[in-house]
Formats: structure tokens, C-alpha cells, sequence
């Protein structure tokens, strides 16, 4: 279905820092649809776990601006209440797998009883019922009868793992944003936690927000790519369009600077490192780096192109490309 | 043999937990039974998941783990049980590139002093001559100008820099073997081709063998020989680079291979066929292969501990699935 | 990994002093240690240069330095809190060769009647000793004889607070006077000074006295000096002794701070080498010196400076040895152990064993410099609380009395019961000093552990 789940409208978050306002999400525009996996690729610094958490109203202790709207089923979630939106958006419609979250699982509890919490906490479900849909949910994501009681420590890195998505499945919420949910893991646990995920995806009609910088990870669930870098979104599109057709240059560069097993190229990396956001460059945020910068970068916040209805690019090169 | 540099036979390390002030020892299995000949300029990429062993085999060849059982030789010289005493001149001939470039270096300590410690340690050539040592190592890893970094302190630098003054501190004494344990797996993914390429150029021109440990495959064709897969501790396949990513013969090597993710937006609708569970608890590892409980190829003979075969020409596995 | 970044320049203003001391600076706790550091500095430098020890030692120590000066007297400020104008001392001298007879006039415009009042004679004679009388004539003109005295020795003094026949006279002879009963007793103080009314008041004015003197020779020559001692003397009084007691707090302050910072850093120091060496070869080092810790940790500490005490009496440097002795395998030590255990499981660490350093120097090279920061607030925390041990076992009485020390005053204001008799300012301004002192550090230890622990920063 077509349907537009999540729209993001200029969506800008500041943080308060010694050295100044730190501008760490910057005019971000998407949108997401039922049933679509959006990846959200990055390298460190750019702001895209901001933009995660963000996207839940998750902000650090130092948060200075908040703008924009997050129009959730037409709703702007940023203005609700805090009771409402805990009550009503919170894990209800849109649920988060943090990065590193398998370390943050309480020692102290079983599994099956974490895993149950929030239900009897937020639901003041009892006991038994609470219990019975947690093991469902475990069971869903693989975890066995037998492991349900166990502690945290006693499971490998994995099975922690699918306790974190099955935690953040049981809400029945309909977009769960993931933020490097496979990072800490090995390869072959990796391919078997994205097996569940695209499992997960086709019987529960999820929608996902894919952060990660392992860019040849997202093809494996992604329908739509966005690259962010310095805050920004700098590209949007299809996932076939993103490797065959890239128009940013940063996403060109990106592409041909991750080694891959099968293909034989030419690998370059991007000289340089990413600005501080607290003093952004002038113009476009990646001139600095960029092997194409003309005069106009320096100056002149490049406006986004429309290449097509669903490819979207801010660079004044795009202009030139054009969709071929 | 005159080009041989390093040779391990049948090296055990075993880690002795202790599990009360009374009860037996419980002992961590990390390697077993690995046996591998290095020859002088030579490079073998040691792969596995974390667990499997690669870094406490790459660290004890350094000697900074005592072996269990089994013997490491250098250029002819039984290092196994030598001590502390008697080891310095090992630890000029050799190096190390550890993994986090932010604990790698002493916060405390500027860039000049860092490098001229093994230096002053190893009390080589005069003042001057180690001023000049430091100078044309700093030009050698790229960091220009360098008299702009030999004054700064490691905080200064981004991942990328840091990481180049480890692999500068590594190759300053001119050592014959380099152990690198995943050099590039906490840099951001632009960064990481520049210095596999600098590891590459540099190992080729100063003639030093390499061992480079790494879980990530698709960087293995840069620049090495060999590749051995290892699997909770032992090596499972050794073949020469293009042989093994053309032809691999172990269960775990091809499972491993066809578990990295390409690039290829097909892959969203393919649930990859991925050997289920975990690496073995390598205290109480299965006695036998320890790849059989995971492997779909599992035939009954698998219970007892595969030798390691020649299949074909540079190319061993260990596994019943192959006979001579 | 931007947050390691960050983290990466928050360690940087830590190796730098000029950035550190802007740090400081920018905490409002941090100017005030400062400023308070900066005072005791200043009274450490004031009091080196103008003071020297052996000079303060010998004033401490010497009962004959003194007697010019009233005992007990309140600062010289201190008269603010009585809302009367107390008095101070006042020092007349006469010299024979002035004239025979001589008068001296001095004005007495307090509210109150001088404590003591001693005449210090020094004569010159050959055979016969002089005779002098003395006169005293009040505001209102009255004069009387007041003593008629025999020269006694070539140092001759004269207490005429203890004279009971001048006291009897003057009580008499006032008491006849004022005709109605009165209700207070008439000592040579107030019987000198007082209106004759039944009102115990002090008749305010110009006093005289004169001293008539019969040379046996003419060569004979006398000296006199009227000390009238007043109620108010110095900066900080007078303690039991008629001491000034300014002076065991000047030096008192250089002596207390170093046995403060002298302890802290020697403890400090051994402490950090002992955990280390604990904590990086591990083993039976690490055994032996945990089990020593413990040990030490479980010794009473003030019961045994006091057992020793009874054999010795310590002055401050030999208990600046003794304390260091028994506290150094005290519990900071499994601190620190726990933050080496730490570092040593850095990757810094072992790349270090890799190119070939030895244990000794990954020790004092790699390890100590990165724990050094965080121990740094907690050194400079704890130097009050060896100068408040100093003051502590001063009031056991273990401390040697010839040092002076804020816990000598204490000591002595505690043994005199100062309290209890009204000399409040004999605690209370070493006790300030005490509390500055614990201000000042510790304020300047919060700071540099907010500056130096990055956690804290976010607080």
C-alpha cells in the first residue's frame, strides 16, 4: 500500500555545547510509507542517531532548538503533551532499537519478565497475560522456551539482540526505527538477525527506519536510501538508483570507497574528515571535501533537486546530471 | 629453511578462569592445535568472528600471552618459553596495530614522544639520528607537514591520524613481523581504504611480513597472500587468497563468504540460507569439530577432531568432507 | 565516535596549568579557594619575612618577654561587641634625669577599669638604694600618696595589684568617702580610677603621676615605666601567658599548612607507587599488599598517637613522620589499585609491552601519569584534614608546647577554659583559621574534580 505512514517537515535539532550551538539535524525532510524500509546511511558525526531519536522526541539533557513537525497519521507528535505522547506514540505506533542495546539489558531480570515489563507497567496488564504475550513475542524472534528464563549474561550476543527487537515488537507498533542494530554482532549472527528482520517485516507489515553505516548492510532490507552527512540529508532515493545511479557527490564518493568481496574496483577514500557541526562551512556543508566544488558550493546552500518524483539530491551538480 | 620467518606448531592457548578460591579451574579454550608457516615477506589474513581465536593467535605469536602447550619459532629461535628477560630483542623485530586507535595511543604523551619511545627503549641511534627516524616515519604514513604534528597530542587527531601514528610507532624499529588486529574496523568507512592502502604500501616497501586479523572478508583482497579462516580457535581452512574467495572448501569459510552482504538491492527479497546458532562456548567447546553442530553438511564422524589436509596445492581444510 | 572526540579534548585542558587555572577560575567555588589560598600565602610570606622562627620560638617559650603585656586581653577589635570603649595598654616612662621630682600625665578616657597596673623599675646605685614615693592625682584633683618604696634590687617591680596594704588603704579610705554601702569590691585598679559614688564607675580624665626619689649618691640614677594594662592588646590578644597569641597564629600557619600538604603529598605519592606496583604485577605482590592495607585499615589510629605520645613527646616533625608511617597503606590505596586495574586493560598498555618496555616503566611512564588527574583533587582535599589532626591531638595534649601551632592556642584556651571565662576570641580565631583552611581546600578539591572528571561535568 501506498500509504504515507511518516512525514518529516524541516526538521532541525540544536544542541547546547561549550563551544556553541551545535546544529546537529538540519533541515531534514522524508517521508515513510507502510511497508517501506528507509535507510538512513552515515559515517559517525552526522547526525544520524540524533536524527533516531529524535524522531521519538528522545533529546539529550542539552537540547537547544527543537523544529519542524513529525507528522505521525497527520498528527504532529512534536506538539503533544508529554503524557499523551508516552501514552499514545511512544512504543504505541513507533518503537526504537537502540545501538548497543544488548549491553544495556537489566543483569538483574529474566528475560521473559524485561521483555514483559512495559506491558504490565503501561498497560496494567496482569501477570500471566503479560507473560503469555511476552513468550509469543520471544518466540516470534526466535528465542526458545527454553531460554525465556534465563538472565541477560547467560545468552550470546544474538539472542540479546532479538530480545531488544522482540522488546521492541511487542507493543505492536508500526514503525520501529533501528540504529545499528548489527553492529556488535559477527557476520553470520548479523545475517541472522536480518533474516528476522525481513521476516519480521513481511508477517507483521512493518515499517522500518534503518540507521547504519554499513552501506552494503542496507541493501539487504532497504527500500529507500538517504544519505545524511554533516546533519543533512544530502540524498534520497530508490534503492536501485542509489548503487546505479548515485547523484550526490558524496554518495559517489561513499560508494567507491567501500571495499566489497565480489566486485573488483577501484577503491579511493574521501580525504578530509566531517566539519563540526558547530561551525558548519558556509554553503554546502561537504564543499571542503569535495573533488567538483565550484564557487557557488562555498556561498550558497544548494537547494534540494527534484531529479524524479522519488529521487531527491542537494547538489548544484545534481542540476547537471539531471535523471538519465 | 632460510625464507621461513615464523613457524607455530601445534600451539595451544588455553586461559584458566577461576571459578572460587577452592574449586578446580575452569580453563577458556581460545586456541587449539594451530599450526602455520610464515615465510619473510610473506602475508596471511587470519578471518574468523569474534571468538574465534584470531587475536589471541596473533598476540601470542607476538608473545604477549604465554602458549600452553606447542612452540613458536623466529627466524629459528624457540621463543616459546622465553621471558620477559630474554624477549626484548623479539619485541624490536616485531609490531603491533591494535584495533582502537583512541586507547592505542598514551593520552599523555605528544606525537614525537610517542614514537621515540620504542626507540629509546631499544636505545637506537643517537638523538639526532632518532629525530630523523621519527621525521621520515611520520612522511612515510602522510602525516605532512610533519612538523605541524610531532608537537600535537593524540585527542588532536581524528580516528584516521591516530591510526597512522600507531601503524608509524609499529613499523619504527624496523621490525620483520607486523601483527595488525583489525586495523580499520573502528574507523569511519571513507577512512579505512587509505590506511589498508598505506598498511599495503608500507609492508611491501620495508619488506616486513604480515599478519593481518580482521572478520571483515571484503578487506582481505587489498593485500594479502594467504588467508586462513579460523573458527572457535582453530584454523579450519588455509589457501592462498584467490583460491580460497574462488574456491572455499570448509563449510564455515563458504557460509562466511556467502553471508557478507553485497551490494545488491535483489537481496531484499532472498532470506539467506545461514548455518543457525552461535560459535561454540569455548570453555566446554564440542569434542570433535567444532563446526558440526552448526553445519548442514554434519555427518557422523564429525565427532572426532578433523587433521588438518592438503586438498589441493596451497590449499588446506579440516574437515571430514575432504580426503586426500 | 564524535563523542570520543569530545571526550578526547575534555582530557586536553587537563595538561595544561594555564588551562587548568582558567578552569578554576570560571567556578565561582574555585575563586573563592583561591582567594582564601592566596590570604594564606600572603600571611605564610608576611610572616617569614618579619618573623623569623627562632625568634618566634624564643617569644613563644620565654616568660620574661612578656610581662608588659595584659594577661587574657581581647584583640584590639574586639572591643566593638562590649559597645564599651575598653582599655588599652598604656606605657608611661620616666627617667630620673628628667628631674627629681617628675610628673608624668596621661589621659584615661575608657569605660573600663585596667586590669593590672605594675610599675617596672630599673636603678643605678652604689650602696644604698634609692627611696621613691609616688603620687597620684586624679581629674578631679584629688592627690594621694600612693606607696612609699625602698628600692629593692637594680630590676625592681612593683605589682600593685597584689599590695594589700594599698588596697586596704584605698578601700578605706573610699569606702569613708562614698558614706553609702556599696556593693562591689574595690581592687588597686578601680580604687585608682573610680568616681566616688556608689556606682562602680570610671572617672574619666587626665591622671598623674609623680615619683619623688631619695639618691643616697649622686651618682644614683632610676627608671621607671608605668604599665596601666588594659583589656584590649594586638590583632589577635593575648592568651594566659600574657602572649600575644598573633604570634602562633602567624607561624602557625606556615607550620600547619606544610604538616598539611606535607602529609598529604608524602601519602599520597607512596600510596600511588604502592597501588600501583600492587595492582600492575598483581600476584603475590598484590596480595601482600592488599593484606597489608587491610591490616592498616583496621589499626585504630588516634589510640595509637596517643600510646605514643606517652613515651614521646612529638613536635611536628617527627609526627609528621609518624602519621605519614601510619596511614600510608591506608584505603586509598585499593582506590587507586581499582583505577590501575582499569588503565591496565587500555590498549596503550599493551602496545607498550609490545615494543619492549619493561614493567618499571610502564609503571611510572604509562600508568601513574593517567591516573595522576583524578588524585589530584583528592590530594588537595584531604591537606585539611591533617591540619585539623595536627589541632586534634594538640588537644590530647601529644603535641610538643614549644611549637606554636593553631592547636597549641587551642590547647591552651581549652586547658585555661577560655569558654567558659569569656575569652572567646582565644577559639574562635584559630578556629577560624582552621575552617578557612578547610574551606579553601576543599572548595579547590571540588573544583578540579568537576574539572577533572568528565562525568561530573555534566552535572
Amino acid at each position: 500500500m501506498d500509504e504515507i505512514l511518516l512525514r518529516v517537515k524541516d526538521f532541525n535539532l540544536s544542541y547546547r555545547t561549550k563551544k556553541g550551538e551545535l546544529k546537529a539535524v538540519n533541515n531534514v525532510n522524508f517521508e515513510l510509507k507502510k511497508g517501506e524500509t528507509l535507510a538512513i546511511v552515515g559515517e559517525s558525526g552526522c547526525g544520524k542517531s540524533s536524527l533516531g531519536r529524535g524522531l521519538i522526541r528522545l533529546f539529550p539533557r542539552n537540547i537547544n532548538t527543537v523544529k519542524g513537525e513529525i507528522l505521525l497519521n497527520g498528527t504532529n507528535i512534536l506538539l503533544l503533551n508529554e503524557e499523551s505522547f508516552r501514552k499514545e506514540i511512544l512504543w504505541q505506533e513507533i518503537s526504537m532499537v537502540f545501538q548497543g542495546a544488548m549491553n544495556s539489558l537489566n543483569p538483574v531480570l529474566k528475560v521473559l519478565y524485561q521483555v514483559a515489563e512495559p506491558l504490565m507497567v503501561h498497560y496494567s496488564m496482569d501477570k500471566k497475560s503479560a507473560f503469555k504475550r511476552a513468550k509469543e513475542i520471544l518466540g516470534l524472534v526466535g528465542i526458545s522456551e527454553a531460554f525465556v528464563e534465563r538472565y541477560s549474561f547467560e545468552l550470546s550476543g544474538g539472542m540479546k539482540q532479538r530480545v531488544i527487537i522482540a522488546m521492541a515488537l511487542i507493543t505492536n507498533p508500526k514503525i520501529i526505527i533501528l540504529d545499528e542494530p548489527t553492529s556488535a554482532l559477527d557476520i553470520i549472527t548479523q545475517e541472522n538477525i536480518i533474516n528476522l528482520l525481513k521476516v519480521l517485516k513481511k508477517e507483521l507489515e512493518l515499517s522500518y527506519i534503518f540507521i547504519t553505516h554499513d552501506i552494503a548492510l542496507t541493501s539487504e532490507l532497504a527500500d529507500t536510501m538517504a544519505v545524511m552527512y554533516a546533519g543533512e540529508i544530502v540524498e534520497i532515493s530508490p534503492v536501485e538508483e542509489f548503487y546505479n545511479n548515485p547523484s550526490h557527490i558524496y554518495t559517489k564518493l561513499l560508494l567507491e570507497s567501500v571495499p566489497t568481496l565480489r566486485q573488483d574496483k577501484k577503491l579511493k577514500s574521501i580525504p578530509g574528515s566531517p566539519p563540526s557541526l558547530v561551525n558548519p562551512p558556509q554553503g554546502c556543508r561537504f564543499h571542503p571535501r569535495c573533488p567538483f566544488v565550484m564557487d557557488i558550493c562555498k556561498t550558497k546552500e544548494p537547494p534540494g533537486v527534484k531529479i524524479s518524483e522519488v529521487h531527491f539530491s542537494k547538489c548544484y551538480l545534481a542540476r547537471r546530471n539531471g535523471c538519465e | 629453511m632460510n625464507n621461513e620467518l615464523l613457524k607455530v606448531e601445534n600451539l595451544k592457548v588455553w586461559f584458566e578462569i577461576r571459578k572460587g578460591f577452592l574449586s578446580h579451574p575452569l580453563y577458556v579454550r581460545a586456541v587449539e592445535d594451530v599450526n602455520l608457516v610464515l615465510n619473510k615477506r610473506e602475508s596471511i589474513s587470519l578471518v574468523g568472528e569474534s571468538g574465534s581465536g584470531k587475536t589471541t593467535l596473533g598476540k601470542t605469536i607476538l608473545r604477549l600471552y604465554k602458549p600452553t602447550e606447542g612452540k613458536i619459532f623466529f627466524e629459528n629461535k624457540d621463543i616459546t618459553e622465553s621471558d620477559s628477560n630474554n624477549i626484548k630483542w623479539y619485541r624490536r623485530e616485531t609490531g603491533l596495530i591494535q584495533q582502537d586507535p583512541f586507547g592505542a595511543l598514551p593520552p599523555h604523551f605528544n606525537i614525537y614522544r610517542i614514537l621515540e619511545e620504542p626507540l629509546n627503549i631499544h636505545n637506537i641511534g643517537s638523538k639526532s639520528e632518532r629525530r630523523e627516524l621519527i621525521f621520515k616515519m611520520l612522511d612515510e604514513v602522510r602525516l605532512t607537514p610533519v612538523e605541524d604534528f610531532i608537537y600535537k597530542y593524540p585527542h588532536m587527531l581524528s580516528g584516521g591520524q591516530m591510526q597512522r601514528v600507531v601503524i608509524a610507532r609499529a613499523l619504527i624499529t624496523g621490525p620483520k613481523l607486523v601483527v595488525a588486529d583489525e586495523p580499520v574496523s573502528m574507523l569511519d568507512v571513507s577512512v579505512r581504504v587509505e590506511i589498508l592502502e598505506l598498511l599495503r604500501s608500507l609492508q611491501e616497501k620495508l619488506n616486513t611480513s604480515l599478519i593481518y586479523i580482521t572478520h571483515d572478508l571484503a578487506t582481505v583482497r587489498m593485500f594479502t597472500y594467504w588467508i586462513f579462516t579460523m573458527y572457535a580457535g582453530e584454523i579450519v581452512e588455509k589457501a592462498l587468497a584467490k583460491d580460497l574467495l574462488a574456491n572455499p572448501l570448509h563449510p564455515y569459510t563458504k557460509a562466511l563468504l556467502s553471508a557478507i552482504p553485497e551490494p545488491d538491492p535483489k537481496n531484499r527479497e532472498v532470506i539467506k540460507e545461514v548455518p543457525p546458532g552461535e560459535p561454540p562456548d569455548l570453555i566446554n567447546p564440542p569434542s570433535g569439530c567444532r563446526f558440526a553442530p552448526r553445519c548442514s553438511s554434519r555427518m557422523s564422524i564429525c565427532n572426532e577432531v578433523p587433521q588438518e589436509l592438503e586438498v589441493e596445492t596451497n590449499h588446506r581444510v579440516r574437515c571430514w568432507l575432504y580426503k586426500k | 565516535m564524535e563523542k570520543e572526540n569530545d571526550k578526547n579534548e575534555e582530557i586536553a585542558s587537563e595538561y595544561s596549568l594555564k588551562g587548568i587555572l582558567k578552569e578554576v577560575l570560571s567556578y565561582k567555588a574555585g575563586v573563592a579557594s583561591l582567594v582564601i589560598l592566596c590570604f594564606f600565602l600572603g600571611l605564610i610570606v608576611y610572616t617569614v619575612t618579619t618573623f623569623p622562627y627562632k625568634e618566634a620560638i624564643y617569644q613563644w617559650n620565654s616568660s620574661n618577654a612578656h610581662l608588659k603585656r595584659p594577661r587574657n586581653a581581647a584583640p584590639l577589635w574586639w572591643g566593638i561587641f562590649s559597645g564599651k570603649n575598653l582599655p588599652k595598654n598604656i606605657n608611661i616612662t620616666f627617667n630620673s634625669t628628667e628631674g627629681n621630682p617628675v610628673t608624668k600625665e596621661f589621659p584615661f578616657n575608657y569605660d573600663d577599669f585596667p586590669t593590672e597596673i605594675n610599675i617596672f623599675f630599673k636603678a643605678k646605685y652604689s650602696g644604698s638604694p634609692p627611696i621613691v614615693k609616688i603620687y597620684w592625682e586624679r581629674p578631679d584633683g584629688e592627690k594621694i600618696i600612693l606607696k612609699e618604696h625602698t628600692i629593692r634590687s637594680e630590676d625592681d617591680t612593683l605589682y600593685l595589684n597584689n599590695d594589700f596594704s594599698l588596697e586596704n588603704k584605698l578601700n578605706s579610705e573610699i569606702t569613708s568617702k562614698i558614706g553609702s554601702p556599696i556593693d562591689f569590691s574595690i581592687t588597686v585598679p578601680r580604687g585608682l580610677f573610680m568616681k566616688y559614688s556608689d556606682k562602680l564607675d570610671v572617672l574619666k580624665g587626665n591622671y598623674k603621676i609623680t615619683l619623688e626619689t631619695e639618691f643616697a649618691n649622686k651618682s644614683d640614677s632610676l627608671e621607671g615605666e608605668l604599665v596601666v594594662y588594659g583589656k584590649l592588646y594586638g590583632i589577635a590578644g593575648t592568651d594566659h601567658l600574657r602572649r600575644p597569641i598573633h604570634i602562633a597564629l602567624l607561624w602557625g600557619t606556615p607550620l600547619d599548612l606544610s604538616f598539611g600538604l606535607g602529609a598529604s603529598l608524602s601519602i599520597t605519592v607512596i600510596e600511588l607507587i604502592a597501588a600501583s606496583i600492587s595492582g600492575w604485577f598483581g600476584g603475590a605482590v598484590d596480595s601482600l599488599i592488599q593484606r597489608l592495607t587491610e591490616i592498616y585499615m583496621v589499626l585504630p589510629f588516634l589510640p595509637i598517637m596517643i600510646m605514643i605520645s606517652l613515651f614521646y613527646k612529638l613536635n611536628m616533625w617527627s609526627l609528621l613522620f609518624v602519621v605519614i608511617l601510619l596511614s600510608i597503606f591506608g584505603s586509598g590505596i585499593k582506590t587507586t589499585r581499582a583505577m590501575v586495574l582499569q588503565v591496565k586493560t587500555l590498549p596503550y598498555i599493551e602496545a607498550a609491552q609490545a615494543y619492549g618496555a619493561s614493567n618499571w616503566r610502564i609503571i611510572f611512564l604509562y600508568i601513574i601519569p593517567k591516573i595522576l588527574p583524578p588524585i589530584i583533587p583528592n590530594l588537595v582535599a584531604s591537606v585539611p584534614v591533617y591540619v585539623f589532626l595536627e589541632a586534634i591531638l594538640a588537644l590530647f595534649g601529644v603535641l610538643d608546647p614549644t611549637q606554636p601551632t593553631w592547636g597549641r592556642i587551642l590547647e591552651d584556651a581549652f586547658q585555661n577554659g577560655a569558654l567558659y571565662k569569656g575569652y572567646t576570641y582565644w577559639v574562635l580565631i584559630p578556629s577560624a583559621l582552621l575552617i578557612l583552611t578547610a574551606i579553601s581546600f576543599s572548595l579547590l578539591g571540588f573544583v578540579l574534580d568537576r574539572i577533572v572528571n568528565p562525568k561530573l561535568k555534566e552535572l
